[in-house]
């Protein structure tokens, strides 16, 4: 049941990968979850921001309605946020027998996936929806009949659809064959006990 | 990467973006200008600026207006504009917006040059000078006698100092050889232009390139029409033409045997976008070919605005801006020469 047994000769590769712990998977899907959506959502605050206050100067009235621009961009940063706090929810200590076995293995493997997904997926969210807020705030400014009024559910619930929901679908289920839930030990004896019976 | 410049453009160029789309909505409108051609006097066409961008800078002018305070005053903000642009930017915005003004720098050097060949005073030169063009030792060029002490004395420390190299003769400075030289300027200063643009890629290289392309075309079309009949060679001529551009290089071989204008619209209706221009002309007049040139630049100037996240729109509104003080110049002149029939003649509508 440990890893060794399921990647064969020691000297490989495949042998070395599996013999990281799940752990150091998962703290870095995390991570990236977080990392990285917000790196997406700044760099489009950044890029819608500065066409925003350029253009305001001359066209004061645009700014309070194309503040929506910079909220959508803040969002994603959120949806990254919250997938990381229900990642980090899914890890549980087990115990050292129990490290690698091929459950535990996929579980670490299930969260880094997860955190990649959403990581990534917002950074080029964050991106798009800010290049297309500068365009609404240049031509918004020019002509205020091109302010883009639906753009609701392109930049808002495609993105919470997809970054959220995708890797809700990748998480490992939360039952009790998930070797990351705290085995209590007293169940445990019972359960060695029950054996000799 | 041709794309890709949305993802960092804006960090260094997206406010003064925004600001030249801003200042590209405040040009005057078609409306604007059936407005000030229906003026009686100069002193209306003063009211009628003052409810646009240009209010702050006539309003202080005393009662006998001249068309050349008009002018200027147009001409200021347009300097003003510019400066706060420049002072904003950072490489490689800054030298793209440096290049846009040595042309106007090159006009001011050859000004200079003619007047005092023709023993004008200097300083009335200077105040014919165009702002955007001025630099430090501008006036010092009076004392130059030939193209090299000119070279030696005052523009190796400008901008232009690289465009000489194709220009120094120890001949005299006389008419003929100041047009040649002021041609010759221009060129190497396109030439100069297109590499750069060429370099900075992307959108700005795409659209730069057509607008240069058509500038250097429009320059060669006028060298051919203005030296008929004068006592330039051909070989002289094909030298004063760029080295891009739609018409080179074929289109250059046949411009510089053209004769008469009727052979040079030969020669230019080969190309679609210039046969459209000169099928709007019947045969023999060349009157109307300044107006029709200037209109298709006004119209590929608009279309730079078409694009985000490139410097082609800075470029495009200083000239949209030049033309619509032409634009007023005009009309000031009519109204104040009291031929207002005329007005229509020569005004290009932006929008």
């Amino acid at each position: 049941m440990s890893g060794s047994t399921v990647a064969g000769d020691p000297s490989t590769w495949a042998h070395a990968l599996v013999k990281i712990s799940p752990y150091t998977f998962s703290a870095i899907g995390i991570a990236v979850s977080i990392g990285v959506s917000v790196l997406g959502a700044a760099w489009g605050i950044y890029i819608t921001g500065s066409s925003l206050i350029g253009a305001a100067i001359k066209a004061p009235r645009i700014t309070s309605k194309n503040l929506i621009s910079v909220i959508f961009c803040e969002a994603v940063a959120i949806y990254g946020v919250i997938v990381a706090i229900i990642l980090q929810t899914k890890l549980e200590s087990v115990p050292q027998s129990l490290l690698y076995a091929p459950e535990s293995l996929r579980a670490g493997y299930a969260i880094f996936a997860s955190g990649i997904i959403v990581g990534f997926a917002n950074l080029v969210c964050g991106l798009c929806v800010g290049i297309i807020g500068s365009s609404c705030a240049l031509s918004d400014a020019q002509n205020s009949s091109l302010f883009l009024k639906h753009r609701g559910l392109q930049e808002h619930d495609i993105p919470l659809l997809w970054s959220v929901g995708v890797p809700w679908t990748c998480l490992p289920p939360s039952e009790i064959s998930n070797p990351f839930l705290q085995e209590d030990p007293y169940v445990e004896e019972q359960r060695g006990n029950m054996d000799l019976l | 990467m041709y794309g890709f410049e949305a993802l960092t453009f804006n960090i260094h160029g997206g406010y003064l973006e925004a600001i030249v789309r801003g200042h590209r909505a405040t040009l005057l409108t078609a409306s604007d200008y059936n407005n000030l051609c229906q003026c009686e006097t100069l002193d209306d066409i003063k009211m009628h600026l003052s409810a646009t961008e240009y209010g702050p800078y006539l309003q202080n002018e005393p009662s006998p207006l001249h068309t050349t305070t008009i002018v200027e005053k147009c001409t200021l903000k347009l300097v003003d504009e510019y400066k706060h642009m420049l002072c904003q930017a950072t490489e490689p915005l800054s030298t793209f917006l440096e290049y846009i003004t040595y042309g106007h720098m090159i006009d001011n050097v050859v000004l200079i040059v003619t007047g005092t060949l023709h023993e004008r005073d200097v300083q009335e030169l200077l105040e014919k000078c165009h702002p955007l063009g001025m630099f430090d030792s501008i006036a010092s060029l009076a004392v130059a006698q030939n193209m090299s002490e000119l070279y030696r004395l005052v523009l190796v420390d400008t901008p232009l100092a690289p465009y000489f190299s194709q220009c120094i003769t120890s001949e005299d400075l006389d008419d003929m050889n100041i047009e040649i030289m002021r041609n010759t300027l221009y060129k190497a200063y396109l030439e100069d232009f297109y590499r750069f643009c060429q370099k900075l890629g992307g959108a700005t290289a795409e659209i730069m390139s057509d607008l240069l392309s058509f500038e250097a075309d429009r320059r060669a079309v006028n060298i051919t029409i203005n030296s008929i009949g004068t006592e330039l060679t051909r070989d002289d001529r094909r030298k004063l033409y760029s080295n891009f551009g739609l018409l080179y290089p074929y289109g250059h071989e046949e411009l510089a045997v053209c004769e008469d204008i009727d052979q040079v619209r030969g020669a230019m209706e080969k190309y679609p976008p210039y046969q459209s221009l000169f099928s709007k002309l019947s045969y023999g007049e060349s009157q109307l070919l300044d107006k029709a040139f200037y209109e298709e630049e006004v119209k590929r100037l608009c279309l730079a605005f078409e694009q985000q996240f490139h410097y082609a729109v800075f470029f495009a509104y200083m000239r949209l801006r030049e033309q619509e003080i032409r634009n007023l110049m005009w009309i000031s002149e009519c109204v104040a020469q009291n031929q207002k029939s005329r007005v229509h003649d020569s005004v290009i509508f932006i929008f």
